[in-house]
């Protein structure tokens, strides 16, 4: 009874600190942790809308490690996530270019981009929203490249042209490219300087 | 202005789990995709695989500096000071850099969390209210600086930083006590003795006696009287209070200026109030540790002995007596007011203070140890050993009161005031030899017996 007693004292006193933990968290970091479990909850969901859908071991796995996204944005949690998405499409999904693949695409891209953030500062860190503006453009750049991408792809498929995959891959690269030359314009002296 | 600095960012680059997420998903998703004949899986590799590229190609080069300053370095308790912290990156390839301040325990800063995220442009300052609640030597530092590359690919960690060092001296509260001295020796200081003497206070006109000076002749009262007045005055006091500052343990739990204070901390202030009230009087004050932790500060006079003796309380700590309990401390001037500030806990309070009554000393103990207390552990022996020890300590505080020897309890401002005004007046009474003349003055702590 007493080794019970302490167990259940010791799990309060773990919650309790946590409660504080959470009550000393900043909003910055609390903002980004819930935009984490959104961008999670939305692929998640767009993928259990779809006709093909099952519920399986990884998105069981893909569900758990999201959750463990949201609370270590910098350990392997989200790589998990995202790789258990891509065995569940892999295993079930039909093929097809469709709204809930970008749907997907998208939000797994913004989870990486938050968790790369949210992973630079710890929960009690006193931010101000000037710590998000350098994110924006990368976020958008790989938000628009990735619905290019799709139209790109999409289209393609749409086309039947004949030809290798390297058609295919044509659209993504040129998209990359072009969010590469923004990231480094030409005007900026680093982009001719050798690293 | 006191300052430290540091370079973050100038450790290596490591990739971070971002970084290796990113560039994992694109391979694997790129190449199933192509084993796979699988369009929909190489859309997935897009994002990952441009923000890998991304954060390759603005892998960081530069470094950041990071620098830590007060504007004070030296803070009574409860005072606040300003804290900066400046960051300047060297390049633009810096995204975040968060900074890990570490105040002590008893500093406290005027900002949400110690933790600071910031997107330095160029170079950017932080200040912030910096508040120490208790007396010592305080300490800030950056414990860590974690620079973040473009979309969280790259990091580098430095740290700690040479921590900023301040003293917080311990004069809190003003504290008065009655213009009584029981016994003044000499005829140097700035206010009025008991005793009339050679000094500039007027303190009546009395007839001329033989060896008074001719400049003291008041010849309008001699010229009306028809016979020789001279004005006598009050001597200027000179005595030294020698303060005895018990050192070797602290009891309680020192919650600073807002909270409960131990046994050290009541010493310590009391220590400096009563220092501060003594020289604001033109008196010499000295200090003396039983415990020989802080070094002994000579008899001296003004402000800035006042600073040497706070700056020299900063340091006390609790510990063990060096030089071991038989040593003695430096016996005090004949006439020089003593007063022992201690819990009457350990080895060696109560039997130097009988060695200064037995030498003559007017001594006043002052009893940090307050009554409210409670045993430290209340579980198993060490409660009752702490009772027995409370019982003890009784004992030697009543052998100490029926040697004449007064104890107080601290009470701040005025807790002298009764003691000094018996003392005073029985130190001017008749004295039988070896008798406890100051018995009467003794027993000051209401119950003790």
């Amino acid at each position: 009874m007493d080794a019970i007693a302490e167990r259940s004292g010791r799990l309060v006193a773990v919650a309790a600190r946590r409660y504080d933990s959470i009550r000393a968290a900043g909003a910055i970091p609390l903002a980004l942790r819930a935009t984490i479990a959104v961008a999670a909850a939305v692929a998640l969901f767009a993928m259990s809308r779809a006709e093909w859908h099952q519920v399986d071991v990884f998105f069981w796995l893909a569900m758990i490690a999201g959750a463990g996204a949201v609370v270590l944005p910098g350990s392997a949690a989200p790589l998990t996530m995202i790789i258990s998405i891509l065995f569940t499409w892999l295993i079930h999904a039909d093929g097809e270019v469709d709204g809930a693949l970008v749907v997907v695409a998208v939000s797994i891209g913004v989870l990486h981009v938050v968790c790369a953030l949210a992973a630079s500062m710890p929960l009690a860190a006193a931010a101000g929203v000037d710590v998000l503006r350098p994110w924006f453009a990368p976020l958008a750049a790989i938000v628009s490249a990735t619905v290019l991408g799709a139209l790109g792809v999409g289209a393609l498929i749409d086309a039947e042209l004949d030809g290798a995959w390297l058609v295919m891959l044509l659209p993504i690269v040129g998209t990359a490219g072009l969010a590469l030359w923004w990231a480094h314009p030409p005007d900026d002296p680093r982009s001719t300087t050798p690293r | 202005m006191t300052s430290t600095a540091a370079r973050a960012g100038s450790g290596e680059w490591r990739p971070t789990a971002a970084q290796l997420r990113a560039a994992t998903v694109a391979v694997v998703a790129l190449g199933v995709g192509v084993v796979a004949r699988r369009a929909d899986l190489m859309l997935f590799a897009v994002p990952f695989a441009i923000a890998a590229t991304w954060g390759a190609l603005r892998r960081p080069t530069a470094s950041s500096d990071v620098q830590l300053g007060v504007e004070a370095a030296s803070l009574f308790e409860g005072q606040s000071t300003r804290l900066f912290v400046a960051v300047d990156v060297g390049g633009p390839d810096i995204d975040v850099v968060t900074v890990v301040l570490e105040p002590d325990e008893f500093t406290v800063l005027d900002v949400a969390s110690p933790v600071l995220a910031m997107a330095p442009s160029g170079s950017t300052r932080r200040t912030f209210d910096l508040r120490t609640v208790r007396w010592g030597k305080r300490a800030i530092t950056v414990r860590q600086v974690v620079c973040t590359s473009p979309l969280g690919a790259y990091r580098s960690t430095q740290g700690p930083m040479r921590p900023i060092r301040m003293s917080t001296l311990p004069l809190r509260e003003t504290f008065a006590a009655v213009d009584s001295i029981p016994r003044p020796a000499g005829i140097v200081g700035l206010h009025r003795s008991r005793r009339p003497g050679d000094g500039s206070e007027f303190a009546d006109v009395r007839p001329f006696q033989l060896g008074d000076r001719l400049r003291r002749v008041n010849w309008p009262i001699s010229l009306r009287t028809g016979e020789l007045h001279v004005n006598s005055t009050w001597s200027d006091r000179d005595t030294e209070v020698v303060l005895i500052l018990d050192t070797e343990h602290d009891y309680g739990h020192s919650e600073g200026i807002d909270g409960a204070a131990s046994t050290l901390d009541t010493a310590v202030r009391a220590t400096a109030s009563i220092a501060e009230h003594y020289l604001r009087h033109g008196d010499r004050v000295s200090v003396v540790d039983l415990g020989q932790r802080v070094r002994r500060v000579p008899a001296g006079t003004g402000r800035g002995h006042l600073r040497r003796i706070l700056d020299v309380l900063v340091a006390a700590t609790p510990g063990e007596v060096r030089g071991g309990a038989r040593r003695r401390i430096r016996p005090p001037r004949h006439g020089d007011l003593v007063v022992v500030l201690s819990p009457v806990t350990g080895t060696v309070a109560a039997s130097q203070v009988a060695v200064l009554v037995a030498q003559g000393h007017t001594v006043i103990l002052i009893d940090t140890l307050p009554t409210d207390i409670v045993a430290q552990s209340e579980k198993g022996w060490a409660a009752l050993a702490w009772r027995l020890r409370l019982l003890e300590r009784q004992v030697e505080l009543d052998q100490l009161m029926d040697l004449g020897v007064p104890v107080v309890a601290w009470r701040g401002s005025g807790s002298l005031d009764d003691v000094l005004r018996r003392v005073s007046r029985l130190s001017s009474a008749p004295r039988v030899r070896g008798g406890s003349s100051l018995a009467g003055a003794s027993g000051s702590r209401g119950g003790r017996r």
